[in-house]
């Protein structure tokens, strides 16, 4: 079954790819990346002179960008600069869901984990995160901070040396490797579990971050219903998507409490 | 539809017999009017009748006009039966707006649709088209209690749309104020920042007022009018005459009037009217900055009645730590506009404070306004957060006020943190250590490799993780098979004579076959049968004939093959003891023998 599961994920992310890529010659894409990169610096070396010709710049080094994303190129690195050109526009939303997205490819990348910081800072909207979710995410840590594909590694590390020591039990009977059995399986069931969780998320989004401006969230999934909250949303604050339907988001903030916004209003990753 | 089936199976069968038909496709044109007025929508329906198929009929620009498009607007169904055959029609109805910009002959052009395969058109058609002058029948004011605002401040302003009076000659009584109030054609009005208020007035959050005035013409005669309304709070977006939007109004002109009788007594009905339309011109309301010569500094753009306080969440800080500040502004004015305080112009602030450079959102409600910003103290002598001044110009007072919070009290420690970050850069001169500090606020720069940002990233495990988890257990499941097989072999002594039963036998034939003597070679043969019976039935060796077919036959072997295999003894033992020449059929049936007992699995 999960073999199944894996192949069809494999095949159609090949698909995917495939389909978006067919837009821009490897050499446009490169094209874009370097007037995005020259758009950019031209942009800070503009920002004390004339901060609108710098904001001009900036507002089309993340245009040139997003178009190399948008034709289906994703890394990190890629993701990261999309979020500094994002940050630099006053998009404070569009940049924390970039960097998000870079850190499923690169997590521990310093420069990363630094503008994302920096980036949430800039929020101004500290919703405290309930004690369930704050032990989770120390318990889990491994999971947040690992980068999946070390967590693949690690774990298919682990499954490869299992099964060599139920062979090798099989060759000596006499050797007891129990509690290396025990160890090693542990190891690759619960990376497994991680890598299943972060797969399922990479095909259907599960967090998101309110865009821009100020969003109300409300009870249910139109305009007629009365607000959940009476503060509302600004640029910046994530959440986890709980559910879509159609133009709406049900999320959950940090804070445990959940409620509607428009899926026009935030982006999903 | 219970109690009615014998009444809908009549008309099925009526149907059935008689036979449908429908009329091939066709289309037809229909104009609301022959003649119109410049801005005077004009309706233009092309009706496709029973079409099978067909293309939406679509108008070109039209040159002196503006064509909007309603699309498909009805569609209609009818059955008629003429001499015992039913006949359906089906009419899909396409509406067209086309509204005359410029006095003249509109000519309507022919367009083609594709009915059925068919491209069938319809008639060009022109409409004499007159300017609808306006003159002294409308007006309209943008009037206020000001003369003049303040850049950033809220006014009330009032649109006047000054609307004279109807008298049919025939008719002594004029059109009331509600019956012209009808006429204002509000869907084709502009009505800039006063949509707003009309909004309202369909929520019933408000009304339109009315009051009743008088006016000269341009000839000094006298002249009655309807004034209507429309108030609303307006903050402007640009100093000089006020501008609220580009605003024109619509209205259908009454040209004639019909007494209408009714139980409830007589009433006008406008029996003819043209559109007039009226444009809001340059307001004698004034926004002005407030004055630059006066202005003190660190003047943000703020107007207003406001109070303002500063606080601190972490005063408790070492060096290059955050301390989050709060700017609060509230009271009387257009918070949405209040920029937050200069930090970064002031310098008693940027001293001792790294402060971001990035521009700070404000978050609030209509009476409040807070700024939150990080801002983090250089070194560890810095006592307190200085008086943050706000400057606002007062438009009741017409006059600037500077406020101060009050100074914050932070305790800061010298920074412990340890880090590659932060090093120590020995002086040559004097060999003093230098702490340098990493500062926080700010980005770190893009990635340049062209190559890396193109790569393809992908966090989907490729074909040969999936390989390697596959074949890991078969791998296993594999060895265990054999394992287990030689270890049954070396413990299991029964199930290691039965599985080489078969290839000690067969290898018993072939010796068998190597010597000259017949009657040997028939003793062998047999000997290897009743030693393949042995070992699989795990009896004790040294089995006769006799005994040989008796375990075979207690295992319920096949007859067929017991006596095949009593048979192929018997031969043996007469070429044994009675002699002759060798039977080159013998080696042949011992190994048949075998094999049919192979099959029996036993």
């Amino acid at each position: 079954m999960r073999l199944l599961f894996f192949l069809v994920l494999t095949m159609s992310w090949a698909g995917i790819a495939s389909a978006n890529g067919a837009g821009l010659s490897l050499d446009e894409r490169a094209k874009l990346i370097e007037r995005g990169l020259t758009a950019f610096d031209r942009g800070a070396n503009l920002a004390s002179e004339s901060p609108a010709e710098s904001e001009a710049s900036y507002v089309e080094a993340a245009h040139a960008f997003q178009r190399v994303v948008d034709s289906g190129t994703q890394n990190g690195l890629l993701y990261y600069n999309l979020g500094n050109a994002r940050l630099r526009c006053g998009q404070l939303g569009q940049a924390i869901a970039n960097y998000r997205r870079a850190e499923k490819f690169i997590p521990n990348d310093a420069r990363l984990q630094e503008n994302l910081q920096y980036a949430r800072s800039l929020c101004g909207y500290d919703i405290l995160e309930t004690t369930e979710r704050a032990v989770a995410r120390t318990l889990f840590f491994w999971h947040f901070s690992i980068p999946l594909k070390t967590r693949l590694a690690v774990g298919l590390a682990a499954y490869l040396f299992f099964w060599v020591l139920l062979l090798a039990r099989l060759a000596a009977p006499r050797f007891s490797i129990r509690y290396a059995l025990i160890a090693s399986s542990a190891i690759w069931m619960t990376l497994a579990a991680s890598v299943a969780v972060d797969l399922k998320n990479a095909s259907s989004p599960k967090a998101g971050v309110i865009a821009g401006g100020e969003v109300v969230v409300r009870k249910g999934n139109g305009f007629g219903y009365d607000p959940q909250l009476e503060e509302p949303l600004v640029g910046g604050v994530e959440f986890e998507v709980l559910e879509q339907r159609e133009a709406w988001l049900h999320i959950s903030l940090p804070d445990g409490k959940d409620g509607w916004v428009p899926k026009s209003r935030a982006e999903v990753f | 539809m219970k109690g009615s089936s014998p009444a809908w199976l009549l008309s099925i069968l009526v149907l059935a017999s008689t036979g449908v038909c429908a009329w091939a496709g066709d289309i037809n044109l229909d104009l609301s009017t022959s003649e119109a007025y410049v801005n005077e929508p004009i309706s233009v329906r092309i009706r496709v009748i029973n079409a099978q198929d067909h293309s939406p009929p679509q108008y070109p620009d039209i040159n002196g006009a503006e064509v909007q498009d309603l699309g498909q607007t009805g569609r209609n169904q009818s059955v008629s039966f003429v001499n015992g055959k039913m006949t359906r029609n089906v009419t899909l109805t396409y509406v067209f707006l086309i509204t005359p910009t410029k006095p003249g002959t509109l000519i309507i052009p022919s367009i083609g649709v594709r009915v059925d395969g068919d491209m069938l058109k319809t008639p060009a058609r022109k409409i004499k088209v007159t300017e609808s002058t306006t003159g002294d029948l409308m007006f309209l004011k943008l009037t206020s209690d000001r003369d003049s605002v303040y850049f950033g401040e809220t006014i009330d302003v009032n649109l006047e749309i000054w609307l004279k009076i109807y008298r049919d000659q025939n008719i002594t009584r004029g059109l009331s104020a509600q019956e012209m109030l009808g006429l204002i054609n509000v869907q084709q009005s502009n009505w800039g920042v006063f949509k707003e208020t009309l909004d309202r007035i369909d929520r019933r959050d408000t009304t339109w007022q009315y009051r009743r005035a008088s006016g000269k013409n341009a000839g000094g005669v006298a002249q009655s009018y309807h004034v209507y309304v429309l108030e609303q709070s307006y903050t402007p977006i640009d100093v000089g005459p006020i501008g609220v939007g580009n605003i024109s109004v619509v209205t259908n002109y009454p040209t004639r009037t019909a007494v209408k009788r009714g139980i409830f007594g007589d009433r006008l009905q406008v029996s003819g009217s043209r559109p007039i339309r009226a444009s809001l011109g340059a307001s004698d309301i004034l926004v002005q900055s407030p004055p630059n010569q006066d202005a003190p500094p660190f003047f943000n753009g703020a107007v207003g009645q406001y109070t303002f306080s500063a606080q601190a969440r972490n005063t408790e800080v070492r060096v290059r730590e955050p301390i989050e500040l709060i700017m609060t502004i509230s009271g009387q004015g257009v918070l949405d506009r209040v920029p937050p305080p200069p930090l970064l112009a002031m310098e008693a602030i940027t001293q001792d404070f790294k402060v971001p450079e990035e521009r700070m959102a404000g978050l609030g409600n209509e009476r409040q306004k807070q700024f939150t910003v990080t801002i983090r103290p250089k070194n560890a002598d810095v006592a307190e957060i200085p008086p943050i001044p706000f400057v606002y110009f007062d438009p009741v007072a017409e006059k600037y006020v500077s406020l101060a919070s009050d100074s914050i009290p932070i305790n800061v420690t010298p920074s412990e943190q340890v880090s590659l970050d932060r090093f120590a850069m020995v002086d040559e001169h004097n060999g003093n250590g230098i702490n340098l500090t990493q500062t926080a606020a700010g980005i770190r720069a893009n990635y340049a490799d062209i190559d890396a940002l193109l790569s393809q990233q992908s966090y989907i495990p490729g074909a040969g993780t999936v390989g390697m988890l596959a074949a890991a257990p078969l791998v296993y499941l594999c060895s265990l098979l054999i394992v287990q097989r030689r270890r049954r072999m070396s413990t299991d002594t029964g199930y290691a004579r039965r599985r080489g039963a078969a290839s000690r036998a067969v290898a018993g034939i072939e010796q068998a076959l190597q010597g000259d003597d017949a009657g040997e070679a028939a003793s062998i043969m047999a000997g290897a049968v009743i030693s393949y019976i042995s070992d699989r039935c795990n009896a004790s060796t040294g089995l006769t004939s006799a005994e040989a077919i008796e375990q075979l036959t207690l295992r319920h072997i096949d007859s067929e093959s017991v006596q095949k295999v009593e048979s192929f003894l018997g031969e043996c033992e007469a070429l044994q003891y009675a002699g002759g020449d060798q039977n080159r059929d013998l080696d042949a049936q011992a190994r048949q023998c075998i094999d049919e007992l192979e099959k029996e699995r036993f």
